[in-house]
């Protein structure tokens, strides 16, 4: 539901304005070029001629040409060009001359956004998009924001620094997380210089990244030693050699060096964690791959036959090290590519299945030619809760994204969906009876405001039987209550001139919603006494907060 | 469905059957008619497993007379998928027994494994090998430390045991399938131990799934499945590696560190005698007088306080076949404990001394038996009895670390079955494996040559066994090196409606080149850089999983560290995540696992493993887990091997098998065996590459299984990398096709059809 928001309230007045024709394939159009602060717009004097256009500085990132002889710019922008044809050569030069300091603010603004230290300045020129994009998805979040913003009794900036969760969980929404390379990071080559070995290795953040998820004891070593016992690049330093050194020890057969024998007590693997980490893992292993339990149920040691030769002989330690410990570092590079795939984040709990039952059910669908129902040979569609997939992405596992403003409705759909496995419902006993216990709940909990058990039951029969209609009024109105009651008490105690300044300006605003409250009261009082039940812990809450504000002395002051 | 089939009411858990399901049940239905054996194979990929247990349990419906099915696998994640099929049949077949006035017929199966896969006490599965897990447990359960544990009770014993031991009769499980987890989430809920209630439940259920060994090894048949009756229906699924299996049975092999180890196991008994003498030598003087009188099989433990459930006293059987063990009493000269620890220790010496070889050397039994009556004055009849009286003396000293006491064991058990048997048997002493000269690695070895001596009394036991897979050709093979005479010996053909197979030949590389991975060519650089190409250029056509089958563990290692210094793994996994089987099992299974769920997510991935390694043996790779495998060379076994040439000879002389023809069957079995890990299914599709010129030669050829030589096109013959793309190329753009229902009728039947097959073939008869 697209429309128009009044998110830039204050925006700045345009510092220059120039006549300019647009050329639009081969033809021009008369228009007028305005520079804003943080953008670029041209509108066309004959309105039916062409469409206005505009473009944020961040967008002006290619570049600036200019023809000789001619007052023409050319602007370059992320996806197409602009072209401008302006009065003379001085306008287009003065356009150029205030258009190039806002691209490069613009490009510093990228940069320093790409440090990622905030995540609000993570978002740079996208906030805007982000905060349309969650006010479009949330109907509640829109009304309330027409209500508070449109009508001035917020601003914008106050609005959402209210909303924070939302907007920081956010940018994991608009970028998909990129998993590991597939490349080797660990692979460590010295140079084909035959008299100098030289190793040349850039480490980034996500090298180290990738470092410590395939071995997780060089990062217990990185937290160890880094920066109290060594500074990080020697550690790196220190760590990259002895890999090299170890590598072509291991070729030759020769023994370790003191020096190295340091090393390896900081790099070097615990052997007996690791199997033991190996043992934990193994345990969730799917049975029908489980070789390991294999080896429990065949000959012991001295039966059967030695020197076999359908079996390998046990390799010499030279052979067995080097192959060893390659396989078991491209098998471990695999395992944590795997591991860290965003898609694998939910993959095992996706199904609604139980670990079990889930090898079972992969099992047991190997002869699915078998089966009645023809498709088959299709994937079998299956529409997830896409909030679910952003979750995922945000590496905290709540199966919604604004898991704090979760109504009970969806609560209820998404346990629902659990319930059935993310598959289509199909009703049987079970199931229907965990509907009905659900909706039971559902009702039970939507109407905690009232006082007794059977006052509860009185009201869910009722308020289930108001007009649509009115119920959205109400609800807007308790929504919009509740936003403004959130902020007002916000500033209490109000210890700063600011907080007192933005207290003062809220409380004729509560006087405002209170008659608007009272007034529908009154007017659903006519038709059903009992709904008005419904709106009395708003008032209660709104006279509280009156009450408040008169009391207080710096507010009564001010 | 549900059909008759030759009178028989069949419950098949599926809308549709393949038309060679149904003749693989009607065959076996013979079989089991006529009370006979068999022999079957059916290509990989139609379900044998689902088709043996619907028709077995239809059977043991419809005939309440026939025993049990007992369901050999030969690793223990096959075990598991097996009860899980049979899971899905009887919860499918229960639905036609729904209506008023009936109930679903009950049926009880479980799993059966070693004491570590089904152990649930906290200390004792913590262990980290078999041999320690069985004799923490034995400690704990043994009957003499029960006995001990009345009187003090700060001696431990195992809570989950005493429990199951204390509900006696009660101590049942409900009808229902337990697989080994089941099993251990029951024991846990119940406060019983799984695995003394497994084994104790042997004797209830209908269906019971456990190792080859338990049914084929002596030492562990004769304690597990001693009270199976003779109406069992036996199955041996994948069993084209059987012989195999009833070799090793039947082998020990004793190295310089086993007869050390002996002997200090001697110096423990002896000090546990003069212990006894001093503290209670009528233990001692009893176990004299039982030998006397002939009970060498009864211990100390006279057999009226024996309990119902063997606990840890309960140790392995004798290692020679029930009906050669010699029913006498003991000879006077071994009577005696000190006088049998003499005697152990002169036969130590000797082996001792004849260890000390720096050539190899071959004999059979009677010419060890006879140096040894020469050497060391010990007669062939005396050691016979060794495992009895070792057996007796462990048990007459309450001997409970059984596994400290391994190394004696073996001595006892080499002794047993060197005495016992004359023929079948070679002796094989080497001072270090041929394949690596340098490490020395001296080993005795009695190595059984007969495959067929393991086979016997299982064949005589039994009134039916079904011998199975999917790669038994040359299907008359089997019945001479196993040595019985089936009732029904039949090899099936796969109907297809697509070519959901494509087996090819690669011989060449790009630069047209020869590979193969022959001894003298498997290390040249352009063979070694051709192969990795074409892997490279495979994971980028391929999508999903690839297998990759190396003829070795020491060949994979080579060639992958050269691929590695070639840069090929590197641009090997610019398409795919790259996993490598290693000979540790747990590091292994993690990689299947995970090469698993890359294949799920879709990132592909590529699995190295060896022919006859661990993988090969029993891990699918259907689906989207191996669109392609890639069988690298041909998978001989070491032909120089001394173990190998006797068994080659003895095949020779008594079976008249030439050796090149066995070396030959017996590798492409098992390359045959590799590439159908990829079809489980007829809607499954795959590719097949044999990347060996070999296999272009006619000899090769025509040991491959027929499913696989009747896909096999002429196009796809003598190809080199490039043509191979594009057969690939082609092949995964066909299959990626939605597969329809055309096949109902040729490849697929409905209940309705198989009816109708069944009155056609009813009709035919009258």
């Amino acid at each position: 539901m697209a429309q128009v928001l009044p998110l830039d309230i204050a925006e700045a007045q345009p510092f220059l304005t120039l006549r300019a024709k647009l050329l639009i394939n081969k033809a021009k159009v008369d228009g007028e070029a305005k520079l804003y602060p943080h953008k670029l717009t041209w509108h066309p004097t004959d309105v039916s001629a062409a469409q206005p256009v505009s473009h944020p500085a961040s967008s002006l990132t290619g570049g600036l040409q200019k023809a000789k002889g001619k007052p023409l710019l050319k602007v370059a922008l992320r996806t197409t060009d602009l072209v401008l044809e302006l009065e003379s050569d001085t306008a287009r030069d003065t356009l150029v001359e205030r258009l190039n300091p806002l691209m490069q603010q613009a490009s510093a603004k990228g940069k320093s956004s790409a440090d990622g230290r905030n995540s609000m300045a993570r978002l740079g020129g996208n906030l805007n998009n982000l905060k349309r994009k969650c006010l479009s998805e949330d109907r509640d979040l829109q009304e309330t924001y027409q209500q508070l913003v449109g009508g001035s009794l917020l601003t914008d900036a106050e609005f959402w620094r209210g909303h924070q969760d939302i907007l920081c969980s956010a940018p994991a929404v608009s970028k998909q997380r990129v998993g590991f390379s597939t490349a080797m990071i660990g692979d460590v080559r010295p140079g084909t210089d035959a008299s100098t070995e030289k190793v040349t290795f850039k480490i980034t953040k996500d090298t180290i990244q990738q470092i410590f998820s395939e071995k997780p004891h060089i990062k217990e070593a990185y937290q160890l030693h880094v920066p109290h016992i060594l500074e990080e690049k020697i550690f790196w330093e220190r760590y990259l050699r002895f890999l090299v050194r170890r590598k072509a020890r291991m070729k030759t057969g020769a023994a370790a060096v003191h020096d190295e024998d340091e090393d390896e007590a900081i790099y070097g693997e615990n052997q007996a964690a690791m199997a033991a980490d190996m043992q934990l893992r193994i345990r969730l292993v799917d049975p029908s791959v489980n070789i390991a339990a294999d080896q429990f149920d065949t000959f012991q040691v001295g039966y059967g036959t030695s020197h076999s030769a359908r079996q390998d002989p046990k390799p010499s330690s030279k052979t067995l090290g080097v192959a060893e410990s390659m396989f078991r570092d491209l098998n471990r590079h695999g395992a944590a590519i795997v591991e860290g795939l965003p898609e694998m984040n939910d993959g095992r709990a996706s199904s609604g299945l139980p670990g079990d039952a889930l090898w079972r059910e992969r099992m047991s669908s190997s002869l699915d030619d078998l089966r009645a129902g023809g498709a088959h040979a299709f994937a079998p569609l299956q529409i997830k809760d896409p909030r679910r997939y952003f979750s995922s992405q945000t590496g905290i596992q709540q199966p919604f994204l604004a898991g704090q403003r979760m109504s009970v409705a969806s609560a209820s759909s998404h346990r629902l969906a659990k319930c059935f496995g993310g598959e289509a419902p199909v009703i049987d006993t079970s199931g229907a009876h965990e509907i009905l216990h659900i909706l039971t709940n559902q009702v039970d909990m939507g109407d905690d405001m009232g006082d007794d058990k059977h006052s509860r039951a009185d009201q869910a029969g009722d308020s289930s039987k108001m007009q649509p209609q009115r119920m959205a009024v109400l609800r807007t109105q308790m929504l919009t209550c509740n936003e403004l009651l959130r902020h007002l008490w916000s500033c209490f105690p109000p210890t700063s001139k600011a907080l007192q300044v933005k207290a003062a300006r809220l409380r004729p605003a509560l006087d405002t919603l209170c008659d608007r409250v009272l007034k529908l009261q009154k007017n659903t009082l006519e038709l059903d006494q009992r709904q008005t039940v419904v709106m009395r812990p708003v008032l209660h809450a709104l006279e509280k907060a009156i009450e408040k504000c008169d009391k207080e002395p710096m507010l009564r002051h001010s | 469905m549900k059909f008759l089939l030759d009178g028989l009411t069949v419950h098949f858990p599926y809308e549709y059957i393949y038309p060679e399901q149904y003749r693989y049940m009607l065959e076996l239905k013979r079989a089991l008619d006529a009370r006979g054996h068999c022999l079957l194979e059916m290509p990989t990929g139609t379900g044998k497993t689902i088709t043996l247990l619907s028709l077995i349990t239809s059977y043991q419906l419809a005939h309440p007379e026939v025993g049990k099915l007992v369901y050999c696998t030969r690793t223990v994640p096959e075990m598991e998928k097996v009860l899980a099929e049979l899971k899905e049949l009887i919860d499918y077949r229960s639905r036609y027994f729904q209506g008023p006035g009936q109930s679903p017929p009950q049926i009880l199966a479980l799993g059966l494994s070693s004491r570590k896969n089904l152990c649930i006490h906290p200390r004792v599965q913590e262990e980290g090998s078999r041999e320690s897990v069985d004799a923490k447990c034995r400690r704990l359960t043994a009957a003499w430390v029960r006995e001990r544990h009345v009187s003090a009770p700060d001696i431990e014993v195992c809570s989950f045991f005493e429990d199951l031991e204390r509900a006696g009769q009660d101590a049942v499980l409900d009808p229902g399938i337990y697989t080994l987890h089941d099993m251990r989430v029951l024991g846990r809920k119940k406060g019983w131990c799984p695995y003394f209630l497994a084994r104790h439940m042997l004797a209830f259920c209908n269906v019971v799934v456990y190792n080859y060994q338990y049914m084929l090894d002596p030492k562990v048949a004769n304690m597990v499945s001693r009270e199976l009756e003779k109406e069992c229906i036996v199955v041996f699924d994948e069993a084209h590696n059987i012989d195999n299996v009833c070799i090793e049975a039947l082998s020990v092999n004793i190295r310089q560190q086993t007869l050390n180890l002996a002997g200090s196991n001697i110096t423990r008994l002896r000090s546990a005698i003069d212990k006894a003498k001093a503290t209670d030598a009528q233990r001692l003087k009893d176990e004299y007088n039982r030998l006397w009188s002939g009970l060498a099989q009864q211990g100390h433990l006279p057999a009226q306080n024996r309990s119902p459930l063997p606990g840890g006293e309960d140790t392995l059987a004798n290692p020679a076949l029930p009906q050669d063990i010699l029913q006498e009493a003991v000879p006077g000269n071994i009577r005696r404990a000190e006088h049998f620890l003499a005697f152990l220790r002169r036969f130590i010496e000797y082996l001792r001394q004849r260890l000390n070889v720096q050539v190899v050397e071959t004999e059979t039994p009677a010419t060890f038996l006879a140096n040894l009556q020469e050497k060391v004055a010990i007669e062939g009849k005396t050691l016979r009895f060794c495992y009895d009286r070792l057996a007796s003396l462990l048990k007459t000293l309450e001997i409970t670390d059984v596994d400290d006491f391994t190394p004696i064991h073996l001595v006892a058990d080499m002794a047993t079955l060197v005495g016992t048997y004359a023929r079948g048997f070679a002796i094989i002493i080497e001072p270090y494996d041929d394949r690596l000269p340098s490490v020395p690695d001296p080993v005795i070895q009695l190595s059984c040559l007969d495959a067929s001596l393991a086979m016997k009394p299982v064949f005589s036991k039994f009134q039916s066994v079904v011998i199975t897979s999917g790669t038994l050709s040359p299907i008359d093979l089997y019945p001479k090196i196993l040595n019985f005479n089936p009732v029904v010996i039949q090899s099936f053909k796969m109907t297809l409606t697509r070519d959901c197979l494509c087996p090819v030949v690669l011989t060449r590389g790009t630069d047209q080149m020869p590979l193969s991975t022959k001894f003298e060519m498997r290390s040249d650089a352009g063979v070694v850089h051709n192969y990795g190409r074409m892997l490279v250029e495979l994971s980028a056509t391929i999508p999903d999983g690839i297998v990759c089958f190396f003829v070795s563990y020491l060949y994979m290692d080579q060639i992958v560290a050269k691929w590695h210094d070639m840069g090929v793994l590197q641009d090997l996994m610019a398409y795919k995540l790259l996993f490598i089987e290693t000979q540790d099992v747990v590091e292994t299974t993690l990689a299947l696992d995970n090469f698993r769920r890359a294949c799920d997510c879709g990132r592909g991935a590529m699995f190295f493993s060896v022919a006859r390694g661990k993988v090969a043996e029993g891990i699918d790779f259907d689906r989207h887990y191996g669109r392609c495998v890639v069988m690298m060379g041909v998978p001989y076994q070491y032909t120089l091997s001394r173990i190998l040439r006797a068994r080659l000879e003895y095949l020779r002389e008594t079976f008249q098998i030439k050796e090149s023809d066995f070396l030959a069957f017996d590798a492409v079995r098992q390359s045959a065996q590799c590439v159908g890990r990829v079809i489980r299914s007829k809607a499954d599709y795959g590719m097949m590459i044999f990347a060996d010129k070999r296999y272009q030669r006619h000899d090769k050829r025509d040991k491959l299984p027929g499913w696989i030589t009747t896909h096999l096109k002429d196009a796809h013959l003598n190809l080199s990398t490039d043509m191979l793309m594009h057969v690939a190329r082609e092949f995964m753009r066909g299959m990626a096709q939605p597969y329809d229902r055309m096949a109902v009728g040729r490849s697929l039947l409905t209940e309705e059809q198989a009816n109708s097959m069944n009155a056609a073939t009813a009709a035919g008869l009258a």
